[in-house]
């Protein structure tokens, strides 16, 4: 099953994007901070990133 | 006696252009020089005589007129050829010559009651002429005067006020760099130096201007920024139960709970800009009271005890005995509210030591607060009490905190005479200072 990667970090959003994606069959995974996602992504997991545009560090 | 001066010059032309043979021949009364003598004597009020060898070929001297001669003054001396008697109020004059041993004399006669054309004529003739030359002389001079010093006085005025002409237009264009040059030490020079004065003032009033205009944007852009947030989620929070995300009980009450944080966050941040707003504008009133800071502190740290526990606060307090402080202990609350929360909002773990001094330092009341937490960098410490200071722009939650919270805190310092600033330790460390009572 195609994973996506939600990089957002307020925890209440991010949980709220899950739950649609998994109402939409979409399994998914949370981080929330720039850095963190590219090593994620990196790993070649992921489908696709929904990203949220102002993050800590390294911006969207 | 009057106007002789000008009456002996006149006879003159009788006796040069006429010839005894003229005069004994009656001609005399008609010709022009006689015409021209009458009119001009008659014109200063003289009447007057022409006696060839004792007879008489003109006269208009009354009777009268010679007894009143030889009343007032005498017979008329006859052998003086050119002679002038007279008193204040008579005046004749007499002027004779001789040719082929005949005697020719004219005597002018005048004794004060003349024509009144005469004076007038008189006027009109000598005076007045001379009073227009000099007139003219008189505004000739002032022109040429006023002409000099007009030109002097413009060299001395003019090439400041160039320059402050100049400078004027440059200001009116909004250029208000550079100063224009003082070129006299005078009051031309003071006007140029109050000129340099103003555009000083004026670029410094601009500049606070712009800066407050960018504080202003700034605000109302944290503003909306910080109220869209929590709202976003409420409203994506109150779409997932209407879209039928919501599957569980378990899950609706997460959501419901969610959507009460964000509102309560909301809540937390209009109460705070209003009281910041309240504060800017002068309009909060303290509750001044004397109080001691280290009775006030462990009041509050008891008050605050389950706060502290649940939120795993290590606080550690040295404080000195008998620092007491003119304060508003409901503002110097929501001082340590702020610095508390602040320091939970940031930590990057789950528990925080906190430090709390109190002492004297350089007579005046040192208060810090003191965390563990990741700190901030040095050229962001000055920056951290602005409102809505975005040191990282991903601090974009409301439950990261309202943007005012150091603000109001600076604000509450300054309104009790205080000085605050923030220092990089192990973590971050805010100072205030107050002047002691």
């Amino acid at each position: 099953m195609d994973r996506i990667l939600i990089v957002e970090d307020d925890e209440l959003i991010a949980e709220l994007e899950q739950d649609y994606l998994l109402a939409e069959g979409l399994e998914s995974d949370i981080v929330t901070n720039g850095a963190e996602a590219v090593l994620r992504f990196r790993k070649g997991e992921y489908s696709a990133v929904l990203l949220d545009l102002m993050l800590p560090g390294k911006s969207g | 006696m009057k106007n002789t001066g000008r009456i002996f010059p006149m006879f003159l032309p009788i006796f040069m252009s006429v010839d005894a043979e003229t005069m004994a021949t009656g001609e005399l009364k008609q010709s022009p020089e006689l015409v021209r003598l009458r009119k001009e004597l008659t014109d200063l009020g003289y009447h007057f005589t022409v006696l060839l060898d004792d007879e008489t070929l003109y006269s208009n001297v009354s009777e009268a007129e010679w007894a009143q001669i030889e009343k007032l003054i005498g017979p008329i001396p006859e052998q003086a050829n050119s002679v002038t008697v007279g008193n204040e109020n008579v005046s004749v004059i007499r002027c004779s010559f001789y040719e082929d041993n005949e005697e020719c004399s004219i005597i002018a006669f005048s004794n004060g009651e003349g024509n009144p054309l005469g004076s007038k004529s008189y006027l009109q003739k000598y005076i007045i002429p001379y009073v227009w030359i000099f007139g003219a002389c008189t505004v000739l001079i002032v022109v040429l005067v006023n002409a000099c010093c007009s030109r002097w006085i413009n060299s001395l005025i003019i090439p400041p006020m160039k320059e402050i002409r100049h400078g004027m237009q440059k200001v009116k264009n909004g250029i208000l760099d550079g100063e224009i040059p003082i070129l006299r030490q005078d009051e031309l020079g003071e006007v140029c130096e109050e000129f340099n004065e103003m555009q000083r003032q004026l670029k410094r009033s601009k500049e606070e201007q712009l800066k407050y205009e960018t504080y202003r944007k700034e605000l109302i852009s944290g503003i909306s920024h910080d109220l869209r947030t929590p709202l976003t989620t409420i409203k994506g929070y109150v779409g997932g139960i209407l879209d039928g995300i919501v599957d569980t009980e378990e899950k609706r009450e997460k959501y419901l709970l969610a959507v009460q944080t964000r509102t309560n966050d909301l809540e937390n941040l209009v109460n705070q800009l209003s009281s910041y707003n309240k504060m800017e504008n002068h309009m909060f009133r303290y509750q001044m009271e004397q109080t001691d800071l280290k009775e006030f502190m462990s009041g509050y740290l008891e008050e605050n005890e389950a706060f502290i526990r649940e939120n795993r606060l290590d606080i550690l307090l040295s404080a000195e005995d008998g620092r007491r402080l003119a304060m508003d202990r409901g503002a110097f609350k929501r001082i340590l509210d702020n610095l508390l929360t602040n320091s939970i909002r940031y930590r990057e773990k789950s528990e925080s030591r906190i430090e709390i001094t109190i002492k004297k330092k350089n007579d005046r009341i040192f208060w810090s607060v003191a965390d563990d937490g990741p700190g901030v960098a040095e050229n962001c410490l000055e920056k951290i009490f602005e409102s809505f200071c975005r040191l990282d722009e991903a601090r974009a939650h409301c439950s990261e905190g309202s943007g005012l919270g150091l603000a109001i805190v600076k604000r509450i310092v300054a309104d009790h005479q205080g000085m605050i600033y923030a220092r990089d330790r192990i973590g971050l460390e805010i100072c205030m200072e107050f002047p002691e009572e």
